[in-house]
């Protein structure tokens, strides 16, 4: 199965609309940057995270 | 005798200690200054009504002898996003366009405790978010930006209107607006200085720290609004006086030059030439350059701007989905742009995020200090905010955030001080970053520089209008 979020437009405007964001088909003609925002948070599924524990960047959560 | 708008933080403070100035005067002295050029520079939000009335107040407290500490009765401006009691706090939003909080935020609460009256609120960009402050204009030339988001506050400390400024750093939000308005500003370790009462941007990564026009200056406020503080989460137990500076040295210290990250296509010819001034001179003066690789570093674009941009969208989500036209156009762009980003991929930058701190750890077990451009450029035009640079053309704002990103993703503080000036005469900028919590030893060095740097002018519009 591919990743839907990888998708390009059709499924951005999926996510926008469900977060929320009004009328989100022209907000993405005004603003061709929110794909590139979202596509870069994207490169982020290749970087090797094994070695950092997902809890341990809750530390100052639960510290405290 | 020198104008009183004209003294620094410290000289003003002597002045008022040998009794030849008064916290009246010097409050006149800059409520003028602000009359004469804030019409054109638009660095402030809010004059406070009682800025007056407040520095009466010190005057009483130094005749009858109940001075507080060497801040007393000198005027500072907070960032619009410091909540200040019953003054108005905007953010540089109409979203906020009326609120008047009840309370201080923490540390205008410190300042004022210190015997500091408020001056007023300066201009930020709309909630933080964003990196040029559209709204106001820079003191070195009124064509064009000085930085932000902080740049009401720097723009104020170039052009007199104030010796001291609170400013907020979430991506270079303090150091930028410094570099480019020739003024210093010091990012503190995170957890050093309390947010609680400021307008969150991206609360892991936000810091709020002090603007001023010399390094001795930002180390008095520093040390005045450094403290544990429970109502911030991210606060640490660490004792206030830690961060004083000793004496101007950097003999001994091994100083990291990155070979990386800041080279060429990302940093005009004046800048790197500046640096290398900078890091030749502290060699001069005893310290040891290493050359280094920052850690990494093709992560921190995608960790920082996915941090603050799903952060700030959190922050803003409601009024993003009830009235977006209410936010500026860009800024309401990119809160949009945070709204469809998987808290899948949020999680795994906040991993990457200590990736990369655990790498800069390592790094600066090896170095006392990393020494880089604070920013890439000198100020941009506020019609055209981009930088071209070899065959690249970058938007300013873009820039500006990048170049800061280390410190805000690592939370090590960093320091801007003005180094030279470019060839049209704007002012030039290195940053110090320094291990946690070791602001002393920063501030050392920022002293350092100091003195190197050649003395900037005043800036054009504030000393040639003068009547």
């Amino acid at each position: 199965m591919t990743d839907p979020t990888n998708s390009p437009d059709l499924h951005l405007l999926e996510l926008l609309s469900s977060a929320g964001v009004a009328d989100p088909a022209r907000r993405m003609a005004d603003a061709p940057g929110i794909a590139m925002i979202v596509g870069v948070s994207r490169a982020l599924r290749e970087v090797e995270l094994a070695e950092i524990a997902p809890s341990s960047v809750f530390h100052v959560a639960l510290t405290r | 005798m020198t104008s009183p708008e004209q003294l620094s933080l410290t000289e003003a403070a002597a002045a008022l200690s040998q009794r030849t100035l008064s916290p009246v005067e010097l409050m006149e002295s800059l409520l003028d200054q602000i009359d004469r050029l804030d019409p054109e520079l638009h660095a402030f939000v809010t004059v406070a009504d009682h800025a007056a009335e407040d520095a009466a107040r010190a005057q009483r407290e130094w005749e009858s002898g109940s001075v507080r500490g060497p801040l007393h009765g000198i005027p500072f401006a907070a960032k619009d996003l410091f909540d200040t009691a019953g003054v108005r706090t905007t953010a540089s939003s109409r979203h906020w366009a009326e609120r008047v909080p009840d309370t201080d935020s923490t540390v205008v609460r410190m300042l004022k405790a210190s015997g500091m009256p408020l001056i007023g609120k300066t201009a930020t960009h709309e909630f933080a978010h964003g990196a040029t402050t559209p709204q106001t204009r820079n003191p070195w030339d009124p064509a064009r930006l000085p930085g932000g988001s902080s740049g009401g506050s720097a723009a104020a400390l170039a052009a007199r209107m104030v010796p001291a400024a609170l400013g907020t750093d979430s991506g270079g939000s303090i150091r930028t607006p410094s570099a480019l308005c020739g003024v210093v500003g010091i990012k503190p370790t995170f957890g050093r200085v309390s947010r609680n009462g400021v307008a969150p941007l991206s609360w892991s990564m936000d810091h709020a720290g002090p603007l001023a026009r010399t390094v001795a200056d930002v180390a008095l406020l520093l040390e005045a609004i450094s403290g544990y503080d429970p109502s911030d989460p991210a606060s640490v137990q660490r004792p206030a006086d830690e961060v004083r500076p000793g004496p101007a040295s950097v003999r001994g210290l091994r100083i990291g030059i990155p070979s990386n990250y800041f080279g060429e296509g990302y940093v005009a010819d004046s800048v790197r030439t500046a640096a290398e001034a900078a890091g030749i001179g502290l060699q001069s003066e005893g310290a040891h350059l290493v050359d280094i690789e920052l850690p990494l570093a093709d992560l921190y674009e995608a960790t920082g701007f996915t941090l603050l941009s799903a952060e700030a969208s959190a922050v803003h989500a409601q009024r993003i989905r009830r009235a977006p036209d209410l936010f500026t156009d860009d800024v309401r762009w990119s809160l949009e742009a945070g709204m469809a980003i998987l808290a899948t991929d949020y999680i795994s930058a906040l991993r990457t995020r200590t990736k990369i701190q655990l790498a800069w750890n390592e790094l600066m077990s090896d170095v006392d200090l990393v020494l880089a451009p604070t920013v890439p450029g000198s100020a941009v035009s506020a019609t055209a905010p981009v930088y071209s640079i070899g065959d690249s053309i970058i938007p300013a704002g873009f820039a500006y955030v990048r170049s800061a990103l280390p410190a805000n993703l690592t939370g090590l503080p960093a320091l801007a001080v003005p180094f030279g000036q470019d060839e049209g005469g704007l002012p030039l900028s290195v940053q110090v970053i320094g291990r946690a919590f070791d602001e002393r030893t920063v501030l050392e060095a920022g002293l350092v520089l100091e003195q190197l740097a050649p003395p900037l002018p005043l800036p054009d519009l504030v000393d040639g209008d003068r009547p």
